[in-house]
């Protein structure tokens, strides 16, 4: 069973406290739901759990160890972050198996299949230069789940996306839930996080300002 | 289109990288008159205990030490003057150069240009960047002017040492040194600040083909070392005199190794200008904007 | 074990893919060698040396000879060696972006996967020596391939007069060995190495193009003073000890680049350590 445990995070910009003094416990088999205006901190709190960024106080620890002292990065983590980056020059199935390469998780296999699941299975060949904003997209969500990782982070993964991508994103989530991963998402779409989180968190100038069990009614 | 000039320019002036281009350059005219004015203080306490026995009066305006040999432009001995002459590629470049390739990069061109237009965004930018460079090479170089004008007297050059100044009957614009010192340091400022201009503009036309803003505003400072190595082609016989072609050579008042002359200096601006020109105005008008 | 998978990513991405690295030195020396064959006709036709007597040690030392030691009391303008400097720049150029832009698109991506920031760092320390290395090995295999070509001896000998009419010494050496000593094959591509690697770490703290800026100052204070403790100096092969009586050290040029490489790698891992990865940072 994998958790985060955050305790009084702080990170200071410039002089601007992009992180105030934060402090949460996460859980496998859960998703969480980041919200909040823009600024609000959302993605600076990812960078922070993925040992990106170093906050300027308190520590997060991944299954007890501490982020940036015990260990660098979590150990099993797949992400996206703001808009999906990878190479022009190869197509999204070479820039999936470059990836793949370094930890030799995912087959050549997996990562056809995931292509496929993503809908990209067509795409695959084509240069990721040529990609439209919702297929690179795509590929970024494919990237951060086909290692089956035990940490997902998702930052806006709907962005761009239709309305049938949107669905996709909320079916490989939930599945993702079900595997026993630990899930944090980011997202506009209050519709989107509760249908799918089971815990809300709120932010506001890098603090929580409401954290809330979500009920997930169902909209009539 | 003067709205988007307006703002493109206040956005090239005023951008923290401009002020860094003029902290460099002004820093090295301050490297510069601290060296130039050491010597002349050893030169006058030299003077000073040589002659104080024999009752002589000292020269103050020996015209060996003038201002017009030992601002930033007016010599080539110094290592702020060399250090100078040598970076200022990357420093006219520095201020707005780059502005083009983020703006494509991030989305701001097009909105732009579909609020102003194609031809008012790309000529404005071209005057934005165009300033930029040429206030970034000016700027140190009247700065040290004046700076050195506070501790060298601005006596007229004398002939007699014209090894002194680097200036020698072939040079440009010799007679106006020795006649009239200022008129040629303001021609040469004009020059200067022309050049300045086209070579940020270079980094300017080099963002239609290179996408990442580092690789563009050392465009230039290659570009200069390019011309400066292909020079060496032409110079090969030690008898004759040839013209420089060298923009970080021919841009100083002194001559530095070739004499500098008119139609080098015209021609290449007036080939910089069309090829930038070309780039942005024709090439980079024409192409569709993502 | 991922260390090595970092590195062949590296390499692969900004070496091998990277035909900058292989392209810019093989034209440089094409060009840097059709100027020295041109010169050496005319200074032929004129009399002043044969050509017959050039060889591969005299190209050398016209690559990699710098300038002589310059004094600004001698009422000279200061005038930078163009060819040395190309040759030192052109390698700090092209190895300037790629760590950095590797850090902004798909980095993030790699650096996780990596599991640490010590491997990641490390390897592009690696990539920045090998592609140094590969700079330098390519400009040694094309002027070795011209003087087959041209049909010149391929030995380290030295002709003082040559070396006399091409830099413009006034007066010719005497006291030069007749052969290039061994480090003055080593030491161009140290010096470039330790630049380079004191470039990547310089742009850590500051951005990349104030880490080229910073090589550009130390590359010309060097050709305007020869001091031990300005680097270049042990670049220019006519500042050393063997050339002339007051000249620097091969030994310590030696030692100062290898520390050189060495803190700048340490420094630059612990940097690296603490160091935040946020969009955009290094832009420029």
């Amino acid at each position: 069973m994998t958790y985060i445990k955050a305790e009084h995070i702080t990170k200071i910009i410039r002089h601007q406290k992009v992180l105030n003094d934060l402090s949460f416990t996460m859980e496998s088999g859960n998703i969480y739901g980041l919200c909040g205006i823009n600024g609000s901190g959302k993605t600076m709190l990812m960078r922070a759990l993925l040992g990106l960024i170093h906050p300027t106080s308190g520590t997060i620890s991944i299954d007890g160890a501490v982020l940036g002292k015990d260990i660098e990065f979590p150990k099993s983590v797949g992400f996206l972050l703001e808009n999906p980056a990878f190479l022009d020059r190869y197509s999204g199935f070479q820039n999936l198996m470059l990836l793949a390469r370094i930890r030799e998780i995912a087959s050549k296999e997996t990562v056809t299949n995931w292509l496929e699941q993503v809908g990209l299975s067509d795409a695959g060949k084509k240069k990721y230069k040529k990609y439209s904003l919702g297929m690179k997209q795509r590929l970024g969500i494919a990237a951060a789940l086909m290692e089956q990782p035990d940490i997902i982070i998702l930052d806006e993964p709907t962005n761009a996306l239709d309305a049938s991508g949107v669905a996709l994103v909320m079916d490989l989530v939930k599945k993702e839930k079900e595997r026993g991963a630990l899930v944090i998402l980011s997202c506009h779409d209050a519709d989107f996080l509760k249908k799918t989180a089971d815990e809300i968190l709120e932010m506001a100038a890098g603090e929580f300002t409401k954290i809330s069990p979500n009920s997930k009614e169902e909209p009539k | 289109m003067r709205n988007i000039l307006k703002m493109e320019v206040k956005k090239a002036l005023g951008n923290k990288y401009f002020i860094i281009s003029l902290f460099i350059g002004c820093s090295l005219s301050m490297l510069c008159l601290i060296y130039n004015a050491g010597v002349y203080q050893d030169y006058l306490q030299l003077e000073h205990y040589v002659l104080q026995e024999a009752d002589y009066m000292i020269n103050p305006y020996h015209a060996v030490f003038t201002l017009f040999n030992h601002w930033i432009g007016g010599e080539g001995y110094s290592l702020g003057s060399s250090l100078f002459f040598f970076i200022f590629p990357l420093l006219t470049a520095l201020p707005y150069g780059w502005s083009y390739c983020e703006e494509k990069r991030n989305g701001y061109a097009r909105m732009t240009v579909v609020l102003a237009g194609k031809k008012a965004y790309f000529l404005s930018k071209y005057i934005a960047v165009f300033f930029s460079g040429a206030l970034a090479m000016t700027i140190p170089l009247i700065f040290s002017l004046l700076s050195t004008a506070m501790f060298f007297p601005a006596v007229t050059p004398v002939v007699l040492y014209d090894v002194h100044y680097s200036v020698f009957y072939q040079s440009l614009m010799s007679s106006l040194y020795y006649t009239m010192p200022f008129l040629y340091v303001f021609l040469y400022l004009v020059i200067d600040f022309l050049f300045g201009g086209i070579l940020g503009c270079i980094s300017l036309a080099a963002c239609a083909f290179i996408k990442y803003k580092v690789i563009n505003v050392i465009v230039p400072m290659l570009l200069c070392l390019g011309i400066q190595w292909g020079g060496r082609f032409l110079y090969v016989s030690t008898d004759k005199a040839y013209k420089e072609i060298s923009p970080l050579l021919f841009l100083r008042g002194a001559q530095t190794s070739h004499k500098a002359s008119w139609d080098v200096i015209l021609g290449e601006f007036v080939l910089f200008l069309i090829i930038t020109l070309t780039v942005t105005m024709i090439w980079e008008r024409k192409h569709e904007i993502y | 074990m991922r260390f090595t998978k970092i590195l062949r990513w590296d390499l692969e991405n900004g070496l091998w893919k990277n035909k900058m690295i292989t392209l810019a030195p093989f034209f440089m020396i094409l060009v840097m060698f059709a100027d020295f064959w041109n010169r050496v006709c005319a200074y032929d036709r004129a009399g002043i040396f044969p050509k017959s007597s050039v060889s591969f040690g005299d190209f050398w030392i016209y690559l990699y000879g710098g300038m002589k030691v310059y004094r600004p009391q001698d009422g000279t303008v200061f005038l930078f060696p163009v060819i040395w400097i190309l040759l030192l720049a052109m390698p700090a150029f092209l190895t300037l972006h790629y760590p950095f832009r590797d850090m902004l698109d798909i980095g993030p991506q790699i650096l996780c996967r990596s599991g640490s920031r010590k491997n990641w760092w490390l390897s592009k320390c690696f990539w920045n020596l090998c592609c140094t290395t590969c700079f330098y090995l390519i400009v040694l295999l094309t002027a070795l391939f011209l003087c087959i070509l041209w049909k010149r001896p391929l030995t380290a000998d030295l002709h003082p007069r040559v070396i006399q009419i091409l830099f413009q010494l006034t007066d010719q050496p005497t006291e030069v060995s007749p052969l290039l000593p061994w480090y003055t094959f080593l030491l161009p591509l140290l010096i470039s190495l330790a630049l380079n690697m004191l470039q990547m770490t310089l742009s850590l703290f500051l951005k990349p193009l104030f880490g080229f800026l910073c090589t550009s100052v130390i590359l010309i204070c060097s050709a305007y003073a020869m001091h031990p403790a300005l680097l270049g100096n042990y670049g220019m092969l006519l500042r050393h000890s063997w050339f002339i009586k007051e000249g620097v050290s091969y030994r310590l040029g030696i030692a100062l680049a290898l520390c050189f490489i060495f803190i700048s790698m340490i420094v630059g891992l612990i940097r690296f350590q603490s160091h935040d990865i946020t969009n955009g940072v290094y832009e420029l």
